[in-house]
Protein backbone atom coordinates (compact mmCIF):
# COMPACT_ATOMS: atom_id res chain seq x y z
CA UNK A 1 0.00 0.00 0.00
CA UNK A 2 1.66 3.07 -1.30
CA UNK A 3 0.73 5.65 1.33
CA UNK A 4 1.67 3.23 4.10
CA UNK A 5 5.08 2.62 2.51
CA UNK A 6 5.81 6.31 2.71
CA UNK A 7 4.19 6.98 6.06
CA UNK A 8 7.60 7.46 7.64
CA UNK A 9 8.33 10.37 5.31
CA UNK A 10 5.08 12.10 6.30
CA UNK A 11 5.73 11.39 9.98
CA UNK A 12 9.27 12.74 9.73
CA UNK A 13 7.78 15.94 8.27
CA UNK A 14 5.35 16.10 11.21
CA UNK A 15 2.34 15.44 9.01
CA UNK A 16 -0.54 13.24 10.19
CA UNK A 17 -1.96 11.13 7.36
CA UNK A 18 -5.74 10.58 7.39
CA UNK A 19 -7.74 8.93 4.61
CA UNK A 20 -11.47 9.10 3.96
CA UNK A 21 -13.42 6.71 1.75
CA UNK A 22 -17.16 6.08 1.28
CA UNK A 23 -16.64 2.35 1.81
CA UNK A 24 -18.30 0.68 4.81
CA UNK A 25 -16.24 0.37 7.99
CA UNK A 26 -16.05 -3.46 7.77
CA UNK A 27 -14.55 -3.34 4.26
CA UNK A 28 -11.99 -0.81 5.47
CA UNK A 29 -11.21 -2.93 8.53
CA UNK A 30 -10.49 -6.01 6.40
CA UNK A 31 -8.37 -4.02 3.96
CA UNK A 32 -6.31 -2.20 6.56
CA UNK A 33 -5.65 -5.41 8.50
CA UNK A 34 -4.60 -7.34 5.42
CA UNK A 35 -2.29 -4.56 4.23
CA UNK A 36 -0.93 -3.48 7.60
CA UNK A 37 -2.27 0.06 7.30
CA UNK A 38 -1.57 1.94 10.53
CA UNK A 39 -2.89 5.43 9.75
CA UNK A 40 -6.60 6.17 10.24
CA UNK A 41 -8.85 5.27 7.32
CA UNK A 42 -12.26 6.78 7.99
CA UNK A 43 -15.56 5.48 6.68
CA UNK A 44 -17.84 8.12 5.17
CA UNK A 45 -20.48 5.51 4.35
CA UNK A 46 -23.26 7.97 3.46
CA UNK A 47 -20.83 10.41 1.78
CA UNK A 48 -21.87 13.15 4.22
CA UNK A 49 -18.33 14.52 4.60
CA UNK A 50 -17.69 14.15 0.87
CA UNK A 51 -20.81 16.28 0.30
CA UNK A 52 -19.84 18.78 2.99
CA UNK A 53 -16.55 19.24 1.15
CA UNK A 54 -18.47 19.46 -2.14
CA UNK A 55 -16.31 16.88 -3.89
CA UNK A 56 -18.85 14.17 -4.71
CA UNK A 57 -18.51 12.99 -8.29
CA UNK A 58 -21.97 14.06 -9.43
CA UNK A 59 -21.48 12.53 -12.87
CA UNK A 60 -22.02 9.08 -11.39
CA UNK A 61 -25.71 8.10 -11.67
CA UNK A 62 -27.61 7.16 -8.52
CA UNK A 63 -27.96 3.49 -9.39
CA UNK A 64 -24.25 3.06 -10.16
CA UNK A 65 -22.01 1.15 -7.78
CA UNK A 66 -19.66 4.15 -7.58
CA UNK A 67 -22.47 6.54 -6.57
CA UNK A 68 -21.34 8.75 -3.69
CA UNK A 69 -17.66 8.52 -4.65
CA UNK A 70 -15.52 11.61 -4.21
CA UNK A 71 -13.22 13.04 -6.81
CA UNK A 72 -9.94 11.60 -5.52
CA UNK A 73 -7.81 14.33 -4.03
CA UNK A 74 -5.89 15.50 -1.03
CA UNK A 75 -5.51 18.52 1.21
CA UNK A 76 -2.54 19.54 3.28
CA UNK A 77 -3.48 21.53 6.39
CA UNK A 78 -1.05 23.50 8.51
CA UNK A 79 -0.78 23.44 12.30
CA UNK A 80 -3.63 25.97 12.50
CA UNK A 81 -5.91 23.69 10.48
CA UNK A 82 -5.82 25.91 7.44
CA UNK A 83 -5.46 24.43 3.94
CA UNK A 84 -2.05 25.26 2.55
CA UNK A 85 -2.06 23.00 -0.50
CA UNK A 86 -4.45 20.79 -2.36
CA UNK A 87 -4.17 18.34 -5.15
CA UNK A 88 -6.87 16.80 -7.32
CA UNK A 89 -6.66 14.61 -10.36
CA UNK A 90 -9.60 13.66 -12.57
CA UNK A 91 -7.71 11.05 -14.47
CA UNK A 92 -8.40 8.01 -12.32
CA UNK A 93 -6.02 5.85 -14.26
CA UNK A 94 -3.01 7.95 -13.38
CA UNK A 95 -2.72 7.88 -9.63
CA UNK A 96 -0.66 10.42 -7.86
CA UNK A 97 2.05 8.46 -6.15
CA UNK A 98 2.96 9.28 -2.61
CA UNK A 99 6.40 10.36 -3.82
CA UNK A 100 4.85 12.97 -6.06
CA UNK A 101 2.74 14.27 -3.22
CA UNK A 102 5.66 14.36 -0.85
CA UNK A 103 7.90 16.21 -3.24
CA UNK A 104 5.36 18.26 -5.11
CA UNK A 105 2.95 19.17 -2.38
CA UNK A 106 4.95 18.82 0.80
CA UNK A 107 7.99 20.26 -0.87
CA UNK A 108 10.27 17.63 0.59
CA UNK A 109 13.13 16.21 -1.36
CA UNK A 110 14.15 12.92 0.07
CA UNK A 111 17.17 10.89 -0.80
CA UNK A 112 16.40 8.45 -3.56
CA UNK A 113 19.46 6.33 -2.74
CA UNK A 114 19.15 2.87 -4.23
CA UNK A 115 16.57 4.01 -6.78
CA UNK A 116 17.34 3.72 -10.51
CA UNK A 117 19.77 6.45 -11.46
CA UNK A 118 21.96 7.73 -14.27
CA UNK A 119 25.06 9.87 -14.11
CA UNK A 120 26.48 11.61 -17.13
CA UNK A 121 29.88 12.11 -15.56
CA UNK A 122 29.41 15.88 -15.56
CA UNK A 123 27.35 18.11 -13.31
CA UNK A 124 24.10 16.39 -14.33
CA UNK A 125 22.59 13.30 -12.75
CA UNK A 126 19.10 11.85 -12.63
CA UNK A 127 17.17 9.37 -10.56
CA UNK A 128 13.70 7.94 -10.40
CA UNK A 129 11.65 8.98 -7.34
CA UNK A 130 10.63 5.38 -6.81
CA UNK A 131 12.29 1.94 -7.02
CA UNK A 132 10.44 1.28 -10.27
CA UNK A 133 8.04 2.65 -12.84
CA UNK A 134 4.50 1.37 -12.23
CA UNK A 135 2.05 1.22 -15.14
CA UNK A 136 -0.47 4.07 -15.06
CA UNK A 137 1.00 5.52 -11.87
CA UNK A 138 2.65 8.85 -11.61
CA UNK A 139 6.28 8.93 -10.57
CA UNK A 140 8.85 11.68 -10.54
CA UNK A 141 12.05 11.84 -12.44
CA UNK A 142 14.54 13.88 -10.42
CA UNK A 143 17.17 15.74 -12.39
CA UNK A 144 20.07 17.39 -10.60
CA UNK A 145 22.54 19.94 -11.87
CA UNK A 146 25.23 20.36 -9.27
CA UNK A 147 26.98 23.64 -10.05
CA UNK A 148 30.30 24.50 -8.47
CA UNK A 149 30.18 27.19 -5.78
CA UNK A 150 30.05 30.69 -7.22
CA UNK A 151 28.39 29.62 -10.44
CA UNK A 152 24.84 30.13 -11.52
CA UNK A 153 22.59 29.07 -14.41
CA UNK A 154 19.66 30.93 -15.91
CA UNK A 155 15.90 30.59 -15.69
CA UNK A 156 13.53 31.93 -18.32
CA UNK A 157 13.51 34.49 -19.80
CA UNK A 158 17.08 35.04 -20.98
CA UNK A 159 18.43 37.67 -23.35
CA UNK A 160 19.90 36.68 -26.72
CA UNK A 161 23.20 34.90 -26.39
CA UNK A 162 22.45 33.12 -23.13
CA UNK A 163 20.91 29.68 -22.73
CA UNK A 164 18.12 29.09 -20.21
CA UNK A 165 18.16 25.90 -18.17
CA UNK A 166 15.97 23.21 -19.67
CA UNK A 167 15.22 19.50 -19.31
CA UNK A 168 13.75 17.43 -22.12
CA UNK A 169 12.59 13.87 -21.53
CA UNK A 170 12.24 11.38 -24.36
CA UNK A 171 11.27 7.73 -24.46
CA UNK A 172 8.84 5.25 -25.94
CA UNK A 173 5.43 6.50 -27.03
CA UNK A 174 3.79 5.16 -23.84
CA UNK A 175 5.99 7.38 -21.66
CA UNK A 176 4.42 10.73 -20.84
CA UNK A 177 6.40 13.52 -19.27
CA UNK A 178 4.77 16.64 -17.84
CA UNK A 179 6.45 20.03 -17.94
CA UNK A 180 9.53 20.09 -15.68
CA UNK A 181 9.01 21.77 -12.34
CA UNK A 182 11.95 24.12 -11.85
CA UNK A 183 13.14 25.30 -8.44
CA UNK A 184 12.72 28.98 -7.51
CA UNK A 185 15.14 31.44 -9.06
CA UNK A 186 16.60 34.56 -7.53
CA UNK A 187 17.22 37.85 -9.32
CA UNK A 188 20.87 38.67 -9.97
CA UNK A 189 22.28 41.76 -11.61
CA UNK A 190 24.60 40.42 -14.31
CA UNK A 191 27.16 43.13 -15.03
CA UNK A 192 28.20 41.76 -18.40
CA UNK A 193 24.64 41.95 -19.69
CA UNK A 194 23.68 45.05 -17.72
CA UNK A 195 20.40 43.38 -16.74
CA UNK A 196 18.86 41.69 -13.77
CA UNK A 197 18.35 38.03 -14.65
CA UNK A 198 16.68 35.12 -12.88
CA UNK A 199 19.27 32.58 -11.76
CA UNK A 200 19.59 29.14 -10.20
CA UNK A 201 22.53 28.43 -7.94
CA UNK A 202 24.20 25.51 -6.22
CA UNK A 203 22.54 22.14 -6.40
CA UNK A 204 19.59 22.61 -8.80
CA UNK A 205 16.79 20.05 -8.38
CA UNK A 206 14.32 19.73 -11.24
CA UNK A 207 11.31 17.45 -10.99
CA UNK A 208 9.65 15.90 -14.05
CA UNK A 209 6.36 14.07 -13.39
CA UNK A 210 6.19 10.91 -15.50
CA UNK A 211 3.66 8.22 -16.23
CA UNK A 212 3.92 5.08 -18.29
CA UNK A 213 0.71 4.08 -20.02
CA UNK A 214 1.22 0.44 -20.82
CA UNK A 215 1.58 -2.83 -18.91
CA UNK A 216 4.44 -3.90 -21.16
CA UNK A 217 7.97 -2.59 -21.43
CA UNK A 218 9.23 -1.91 -24.97
CA UNK A 219 10.68 -4.78 -27.03
CA UNK A 220 9.51 -7.42 -24.56
CA UNK A 221 12.03 -6.21 -22.00
CA UNK A 222 11.51 -5.40 -18.34
CA UNK A 223 12.66 -1.80 -18.27
CA UNK A 224 11.80 1.49 -19.94
CA UNK A 225 14.61 3.66 -21.31
CA UNK A 226 14.14 7.29 -20.31
CA UNK A 227 16.21 9.76 -22.30
CA UNK A 228 17.12 12.96 -20.48
CA UNK A 229 18.60 15.98 -22.21
CA UNK A 230 19.72 18.85 -20.02
CA UNK A 231 20.84 22.21 -21.38
CA UNK A 232 22.22 25.00 -19.30
CA UNK A 233 24.84 27.68 -19.29
CA UNK A 234 26.89 28.31 -16.20
CA UNK A 235 28.41 31.68 -15.39
CA UNK A 236 30.28 33.06 -12.45
CA UNK A 237 30.93 36.69 -11.54
CA UNK A 238 33.50 37.12 -14.28
CA UNK A 239 32.82 34.77 -17.15
CA UNK A 240 30.17 32.68 -18.81
CA UNK A 241 31.15 29.18 -19.80
CA UNK A 242 30.08 27.52 -23.04
CA UNK A 243 26.54 26.15 -23.02
CA UNK A 244 26.41 22.58 -21.81
CA UNK A 245 24.23 19.87 -23.28
CA UNK A 246 24.29 16.60 -21.35
CA UNK A 247 22.37 13.50 -22.37
CA UNK A 248 21.66 10.63 -20.00
CA UNK A 249 19.65 7.45 -20.32
CA UNK A 250 18.00 6.03 -17.25
CA UNK A 251 16.76 2.45 -17.46
CA UNK A 252 13.64 2.34 -15.27
CA UNK A 253 12.49 -1.16 -14.28
CA UNK A 254 8.78 -1.62 -15.02
CA UNK A 255 6.96 -2.85 -11.95
CA UNK A 256 3.88 -4.91 -11.35
CA UNK A 257 0.37 -4.19 -12.48
CA UNK A 258 -2.20 -2.34 -10.47
CA UNK A 259 -5.12 -4.40 -9.34
CA UNK A 260 -8.09 -3.88 -11.69
CA UNK A 261 -10.31 -0.86 -11.13
CA UNK A 262 -13.28 -1.55 -8.94
CA UNK B 1 2.90 24.42 -6.66
CA UNK B 2 0.07 25.01 -4.27
CA UNK B 3 -3.01 23.90 -6.16
CA UNK B 4 -2.99 21.55 -9.06
CA UNK B 5 -5.62 19.89 -11.16
CA UNK B 6 -4.20 17.53 -13.69
CA UNK B 7 -5.73 15.31 -16.32
CA UNK B 8 -8.92 17.34 -16.30
CA UNK B 9 -10.93 17.54 -19.50
CA UNK B 10 -12.88 20.32 -17.78
CA UNK B 11 -12.92 21.84 -14.31
CA UNK B 12 -14.66 19.97 -11.52
CA UNK B 13 -15.38 20.61 -7.86
CA UNK B 14 -12.32 20.37 -5.65
CA UNK B 15 -13.87 21.60 -2.43
CA UNK B 16 -12.50 24.20 -0.02
CA UNK B 17 -9.72 26.41 -1.29
CA UNK B 18 -6.17 26.99 -0.18
CA UNK B 19 -6.21 29.52 2.67
CA UNK B 20 -9.56 28.35 4.00
CA UNK B 21 -9.89 26.30 7.19
CA UNK B 22 -10.03 22.55 6.62
CA UNK B 23 -13.70 21.73 7.36
CA UNK B 24 -13.91 19.65 10.54
CA UNK B 25 -15.72 16.31 10.85
CA UNK B 26 -15.82 13.13 12.89
CA UNK B 27 -15.99 9.66 11.29
CA UNK B 28 -15.29 6.09 12.45
CA UNK B 29 -11.86 4.63 11.67
CA UNK B 30 -10.95 1.00 10.90
CA UNK B 31 -11.00 0.14 14.63
CA UNK B 32 -14.46 1.61 15.17
CA UNK B 33 -13.11 4.68 17.00
CA UNK B 34 -14.68 8.05 16.24
CA UNK B 35 -11.90 10.26 14.83
CA UNK B 36 -12.15 14.06 14.80
CA UNK B 37 -9.89 15.24 11.99
CA UNK B 38 -8.61 18.28 13.89
CA UNK B 39 -8.08 16.40 17.15
CA UNK B 40 -6.25 13.68 15.22
CA UNK B 41 -3.64 16.10 13.92
CA UNK B 42 -2.92 17.07 17.54
CA UNK B 43 -1.86 20.63 16.77
CA UNK B 44 0.27 19.55 13.83
CA UNK B 45 -0.09 19.37 10.08
CA UNK B 46 -2.42 16.91 8.40
CA UNK B 47 -2.56 15.29 5.01
CA UNK B 48 -6.21 14.46 4.32
CA UNK B 49 -6.70 12.10 1.40
CA UNK B 50 -10.07 11.32 -0.20
CA UNK B 51 -10.07 7.99 -2.00
CA UNK B 52 -12.78 6.20 -3.91
CA UNK B 53 -12.23 2.87 -2.27
CA UNK B 54 -9.72 0.63 -0.55
CA UNK B 55 -8.39 -0.59 -3.89
CA UNK B 56 -5.54 1.89 -3.68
Amino acid sequence: MELQEHLGVFEAAGVRVIAVTPEPAEVIARFTERHGVTFPVLSDADSAVIDAYGIRNTEVPEDHRLYGMPFPGAYLADAEGRITQKHFNTNYRVRESAETIIRGDLGEWYDPEGYPAADGGGAVSASLGSPELKPFSRVDLLVRIDLPAGQHAYGEPVPDGLIATSVTVTGPEELRADAPVMPPTRPLLVEAVGEELQVFEGDIHIRVPLSYRSLEAPDGGDSVPIGIEVRYQACDELVCFLPVEERLTLEAPLGGHLRPER
Amino acid sequence: MTTSQTGAARPFATGPEVGEPLPGFTLPDQHGNAVDVHEARAGGRAFLVFVRGTSW
